[in-house]
């Protein structure tokens, strides 16, 4: 348990040089802050929750509420960006002239190589439009979109995660959720399915029968072992990237107004 | 987006709180602020944070009960827009009493300002400069909010609650992942976040995933900043001109704050529509800031105040509106801080204060463990 805590605090420091500078921040104030209040809540504060977050019995606490992996929100109260900015703040004020501007400048720097710019994340990517979420759902939703009624549409998994944000109007016969680690049933078996590098083309359309499934949405280049209109699917449209088909059996509610 | 929608999501996300938390701003001295000409930012601030606090406690209050009996989100708007339009009201005019109260007695000491401390008498070109450079940071995090993206798996689940929310069926019992209906989800459903997501699409006519992604994060973003202010000018005291170099420093370690996807700066700037974000990033810093505040007062021997008495309170119940676990760190920050008051300073004034802070929040925290 305590080994797991020390992993989640590893996990929350990441490269851990900015955490590194916090403790050196923490033990500069414990040294040389005078003031009660700050002591207090820059020092004993954050000492404490330390102290308790890498506590066998609070760990057990946890895990006792099935919390141990979001754990690492305790540390979510120790002040790094204020202690950190304060301190430099304080070390740097006695300084006059060049001496106090290459000192910030180093303190800057420092921050800089120790960091990793936040935008230059995998995951941020330019918005390509107001809503946050691939053009393709976009598209896809308007010409799925059957007014008063839900379709259930099977998506690979790059737009899953995207589909409900923008739209109530679409059902999915699986969601994220099938990412996550204690989740098995049949919506998997048909994720994997749909997100094979070769999809069989015959469990899909099976599955997809399954499901009740209107739509399926497969990316262009996807290979498959036959075609999909092979089995009571229609070719219905394309947006870029990616190819619809439309079920000849599924239950449109009014098969004579379909959309 | 049309030109009515950025106008009523400008209302609702600054105007509301700014109105709400004037009260805040009247029990804290901003008549004395306007009187002085000082400070004056720092109590629009606070009020601007304070009120948005008091507006998300509210809202939990009525969307809780409201999930628990099954009411349905057309029952829990009809509910909120009248109370919350009378917690703006009451606040504004409350407020403005107060103030207005202040101005006139002229003759009287000027009572520091939350953030207020030997402000600098004027501004040289340095740290005019400097300003610059923090303003232009800032400018640049909000449009980066706006025009950029950040990809997180959570927004299936937060973001999608938020849209597929029906009008007419009991809250939190459709699946957001998938569509159709499911078992209640308590975990979530005791942390309403999404629905007040919901509630500000439905007022100002936005979608719900616009107001989730671009125009909730460009107000956390701003709010976060200002409670790094506020943070700011209480930790510097007498040092106050140093605090755009404070501020830059602090936007410095949050664009740079990507060494970890735990930090609380990356979600701010990454996962901002999230409450978790919320409680990260602002929540958590603003109780810090009010324990300062708290404890300045204390060793000072000055009355507690009533806005500390309302607030503290406050933002452990707003942080259950963000996260099951929100309220729980609200408590053990309140906790410790009453620990450490007492070894450290002896002092028993604040005490009830702090316990009393924590039972509010404490309540939706064993709600959530017995529910769970």
């Amino acid at each position: 348990m305590w080994s797991e805590l020390l992993s989640l605090l590893r996990q929350y420091e990441g490269t851990g040089l900015i955490f590194l500078l916090y403790l050196l921040a923490l033990a500069y104030l414990l040294i040389t802050e005078k003031e009660k209040e700050k002591r207090i809540l820059l020092v004993y504060l954050p000492l404490a929750v330390l102290i308790l977050f890498l506590n066998p019995l609070t760990g057990k606490l946890l895990s006792r509420f099935g919390e141990t992996e979001i754990a690492y929100r305790m540390l979510w109260i120790l002040p790094v960006t204020p202690s950190l900015c304060y301190a430099i703040i304080r070390i740097t004020s006695p300084l006059k002239g060049l001496k106090q501007a290459a000192t910030l400048a180093g303190f800057g720097l420092l921050f800089v190589l120790s960091g990793s710019l936040i935008y230059r994340s995998p995951y941020f990517h330019r918005a390509q439009n107001l809503y946050h979420v691939p053009p393709a759902v976009v598209e896809i939703q308007k010409m799925v979109y059957y007014p008063g009624r839900e379709v259930m549409v099977a998506f690979p998994m790059e737009l899953v995660p995207f589909v409900r944000q923008y739209t109530s109007t679409i059902w999915m016969p699986y969601g994220r959720e099938v990412m996550m680690a204690d989740f098995a049933g049949e919506a998997e078996v048909f994720s994997q399915i749909m997100n094979a590098e070769t999809v069989d083309t015959e469990l899909l359309a099976r599955y997809a029968d399954r499901f009740g499934c209107h739509y399926v949405v497969l990316p262009e280049t996807k290979p498959m072992t036959e075609k999909l209109t092979d089995y009571d699917y229609e070719f219905f449209g394309r947006v870029p990237g990616y190819v619809l088909y439309r079920s000849l059996t599924a239950d449109f509610f009014d098969p004579y107004n379909l959309p | 987006m049309n030109g009515s929608g950025v106008l009523f999501i400008c209302i609702l996300e600054l105007v509301c709180p700014l109105a709400a938390g004037a009260v805040f701003a009247g029990l804290s001295g901003l008549g004395d602020a306007i009187r002085r000409k000082s400070g004056l930012v720092f109590a629009l601030l606070f009020s601007w944070v304070g009120g948005q606090i008091l507006l998300w406690a509210a809202f939990q209050l009525l969307a809780v009960p409201c999930v628990l009996t099954g009411r349905t989100f057309e029952q829990l708007r009809r509910l909120s827009v009248p109370v919350l339009g009378a917690v703006c009201v009451a606040g504004a005019a409350v407020g403005l009493f107060r103030v207005r109260r202040q101005f006139s007695a002229s003759g009287a000491d000027p009572r520091p300002l939350p953030g207020d401390a030997e402000a600098p008498s004027k501004a040289d070109a340095k740290t005019v400069l400097l300003w610059c450079i923090f303003g232009t940071l800032l400018l640049f995090q909000l449009v980066m909010a706006v025009l950029f993206t950040y990809t997180d798996g959570d927004d299936a689940f937060y973001v999608a609650v938020a849209t597929i929310t029906p009008e007419n069926d009991p809250l939190y019992l459709s699946n957001p992942y998938t569509g159709g209906s499911t078992g209640i989800w308590m975990r979530y459903g005791l942390a309403p976040f999404p629905l007040w997501i919901r509630l500000l699409a439905d007022l100002s006519g936005i979608v719900p995933v616009t107001v989730a992604h671009v125009t909730l994060p460009v107000a956390l973003i701003g709010m976060a900043y200002a409670v790094y202010a506020l943070l700011a000018a209480q930790l510097l005291g007498a040092r106050r001109e140093k605090l755009p170099l404070y501020l830059i420093f602090t936007e410095i370690l949050v664009l740079f704050g990507n060494y970890s996807i735990y930090s609380p700066e990356n979600f701010l700037l990454a996962r901002s529509r999230q409450g978790k974000a919320a409680l990260a990033s602002l929540l958590l810093p603003f109780t810090f800031y009010l324990l300062l505040l708290l404890l300045k007062r204390v060793r000072e021997k000055q009355p507690i105040g009533a806005d500390l008495a309302f607030l503290l309170p406050l933002t452990a119940l707003a942080a259950c509106l963000c996260t099951t676990l929100g309220a729980l760190l609200v408590c053990m920050m309140l906790g410790l801080t009453a620990i450490l008051l007492l070894l450290c300073e002896r002092s028993l004034r604040a005490l009830p204060l702090l316990l009393l802070s924590c039972v509010p929040g404490g309540a939706f925290a064993l709600l959530y463990l017995l529910t769970k």
